[in-house]
């Protein structure tokens, strides 16, 4: 009996051993280790949406020193979400295979030299007399009067000293803006649907559109059809790029506007809500232009439309076509082909 | 018999040796005091999610946590999410749950507008659930669901209040016979933005957890081999250091931990985080890198909370300091 005591004795450390004092005495006896430990911040991905600046592949990294200023005009409901696709912080909702083997040419963060100006002012497109290479109207205009006052406003010298290109949206009601159209539009002196269209066949405008009436509404820009007619001989022509869809969903140039048409994205992911409409699309082309002045700041905006339309990739009926004007635009060959021509 | 009888003793000394040990969380045992009695009770904190926040613990008799209740931080105290939990046989469910406006605040502006006595109650019905973080175990497999807020989701045309998918993890764990770790196998899932929120990239993993006796020395991270099904590519590696039996350290590319006696910290990329540790190596206080912070307290008590929202391999490697 007394043996066993004395095992029971012997085996009791073992027990006492295993008590949460232990193991608080052994957490507390923990060496001081060196705390200062960190890991780089690789944000998993190289090149995404919203990244701090980065040159894309081929950009020259050496400043011209020149500033390039573009002026969005568009409501305040919309200006902050194309600000977002103007700063690389919005890609496009769908990104194709050959989009993502070419991301970083495609979207990348604003060189410093570049900047953005918004304004909701649309009877002074320029109140705070900034310089403006390039304007972005994201809006459609479907009156002649209204084109005709939008288009002095950029005239005068004093709010623009040097006329600006005018990247512009096609609109996005899937109608063509045809010969009949336009002709009508001169006739009318517009096409908004309510005020002139309706009244002029005598429809209903609160009804469903019928068949027949669906071309007549809203068929396109007509700020845009002003100029590339040159009505008024307003000699603006070569100053104008006019962007549609490249799934051709929205307003289709047709006739009248295919000459200045270039298509790009419809639909981008702004702050994880996707905004579809060529107001973005031309807000992206914008972008690509002011890339484009930035590199080469002497190009006027003849040269820089001319490149944009002369490298797009072409869509549809060879050539420039109706339906999708030059093509869709293409930033990967609009740099190669800066590069070779030393830009 | 004498012998009989110190034999019998000595297998019930055992048997209190093996229940001192804590069977559910084994990979936790190296962390913090396993043996301790507390669970969290309340965290106060804050953090780019929430904002400022207090969460509040209730657990059942048997000492699993039964809900969450987050309030505001003003005195009005509005009930503004929940963590939920439900349970069955080999089976569990866990989520943290949001309650965000159904509306848009023009709305909300409207309302008040209109109704300047109750529009506060109005809102209260208008509310939806929308979970940020789910954990479910199920026929041995337990996965894990992140959500995010849209970023566009506060007004107009972008008002969107529900949440998107951004990754899921699906972990197969195979414990050693002390109820630790010995291979997890794993599904990382990560959803894309825009139209692809519905498509995801998968990456396969395979976790081998070494030690030296109780102690964790590395884990090996694997990738399925490109050229063989059935083999295995070295990915990565966890090297652990230890202390008498606690885990003091972890280091890989992407991850790293340290510990002392009163200190955590976790560095994940880009984002650091420090634990400050009670006697039992409790977290009471935490603060990140990214602004968030906590304090943490504990009550007397059994509890499951860090068994449902960490899973097995975070525990295992360190990054779970709240019970």
């Amino acid at each position: 009996m007394n043996k066993l005591w004395i095992l029971i004795i012997a085996i009791l450390p073992f027990f006492v051993a295993c008590s949460d004092d232990d193991e608080k005495e052994a957490l507390s006896n923990l060496p001081d280790n060196d705390m200062n430990i960190s890991v780089p911040d690789g944000n998993g991905e190289d090149w995404y949406a919203g990244m701090p600046y980065q040159p894309y592949p081929g950009m020259p990294e050496v400043s011209q020193g020149v500033e390039v200023n573009v002026i969005t005009v568009d409501s305040a409901v919309y200006g902050d979400c194309i600000l977002t696709v103007l700063q690389n912080d919005a890609w496009p909702w769908t990104l194709s295979d050959e989009d993502n083997a070419n991301l970083e040419q495609l979207f990348f963060p604003v060189h410093t030299d570049i900047k953005y100006h918004i304004t909701e002012d649309y009877q002074n497109f320029n109140p705070e007399k900034q310089p403006c290479d390039i304007i972005n109207i994201g809006w459609c205009v479907y009156g002649l009067d209204e084109a005709k006052t939008n288009l002095k406003q950029l005239e005068n010298k004093e709010k623009f000293p040097t006329f600006p290109l005018i990247v512009m949206a096609g609109g996005d009601m899937s109608n063509s803006f045809t010969q009949e159209i336009w002709d009508l539009c001169i006739e009318l002196g517009g096409l908004d649907y309510e005020d002139d269209v309706a009244p002029y066949f005598g429809w209903d405008p609160d009804i469903s559109l019928s068949q027949e009436q669906m071309p007549y509404y809203y068929p396109g820009n007509v700020w845009a059809a002003y100029i590339t007619q040159n009505l008024d001989e307003n000699d603006h022509k070569e100053d104008l790029i006019v962007v549609g869809r490249d799934d051709a969903t929205g307003n289709r140039p047709g006739p009248i506007l295919c000459e200045r048409w270039i298509c790009t994205y419809g639909g981008f992911d702004i702050l994880d809500v996707e905004m579809s409409g060529s107001r973005y699309g031309s807000a992206y082309v914008a972008k690509i232009a002011a890339e484009i002045k930035r590199r080469a700041p002497h190009y006027t905006n003849e040269d820089i439309a001319q490149l944009i339309f002369s490298t797009a990739e072409d869509l549809g009926n060879p050539g420039c076509d109706e339906v999708y004007g030059w093509g869709r635009l293409n930033p990967v060959a609009i740099w190669n082909e800066l590069s070779n021509r030393g830009y | 018999m004498a012998l009989k009888r110190i034999m019998m003793l000595s297998l019930l000394l055992v048997t209190t040796l093996i229940a001192c040990n804590d069977d559910d969380n084994g990979s936790e045992s190296s962390l913090y005091n396993s043996g301790s009695n507390s669970r969290v009770k309340r965290i106060i904190g804050e953090n780019d999610h929430w904002g400022k926040y207090e969460l509040q613990f209730n657990y059942r008799a048997d000492g699993r946590l039964d809900h969450v209740w987050r309030f505001s931080d003003d005195e009005r105290r509005d009930t503004l999410g929940r963590f939920a939990v439900e349970y069955d046989v080999n089976y569990y469910k866990f989520e943290i749950i949001d309650y965000v406006l159904n509306i848009d605040p023009d709305s909300v502006s409207i309302l008040k507008e209109l109704y300047p006595t109750s529009w506060e109650d109005t809102l209260c019905e208008r509310r939806r659930e929308q979970t940020l973080y789910s954990t479910e175990l199920s026929e041995g497999k337990l996965i894990t669901n992140t959500y995010q807020e849209r970023r566009g989701n506060s007004e107009g045309t972008l008002f969107n209040p529900i949440y998107m998918n951004i990754s899921s993890q699906t972990l197969m764990v195979e414990n050693n016979k002390n109820g630790r770790p010995l291979v997890i196998r794993c599904y990382e899932d990560i959803y894309g933005r825009g139209s692809e929120n519905t498509l995801y990239n998968r990456t396969v993993l395979k976790y081998e957890f070494e030690y030296n006796g109780d102690e964790l020395i590395s884990v090996t991270q694997y990738i399925p081999d490109s050229y063989s099904e059935t083999s295995w590519t070295k990915y990565g590696e966890f090297s652990c250091s230890n202390y008498s039996g606690i885990l003091t350290g972890v280091d890989s590319d992407k991850y790293k931990m340290r510990r002392n006696s009163k200190q955590a910290v976790v560095a994940l990329p880009g984002e650091n985080t420090t634990y400050t540790l009670n006697d039992e190596g409790l977290a009471i206080k935490m603060e990140s890198t990214t602004g968030e912070t906590a304090v943490i307290e504990y009550e007397a008590g059994s509890g499951n909370f860090s068994e449902l929202y960490a899973t097995p391999l975070d525990r295992a490697l360190g990054k779970v300091w709240v019970k």
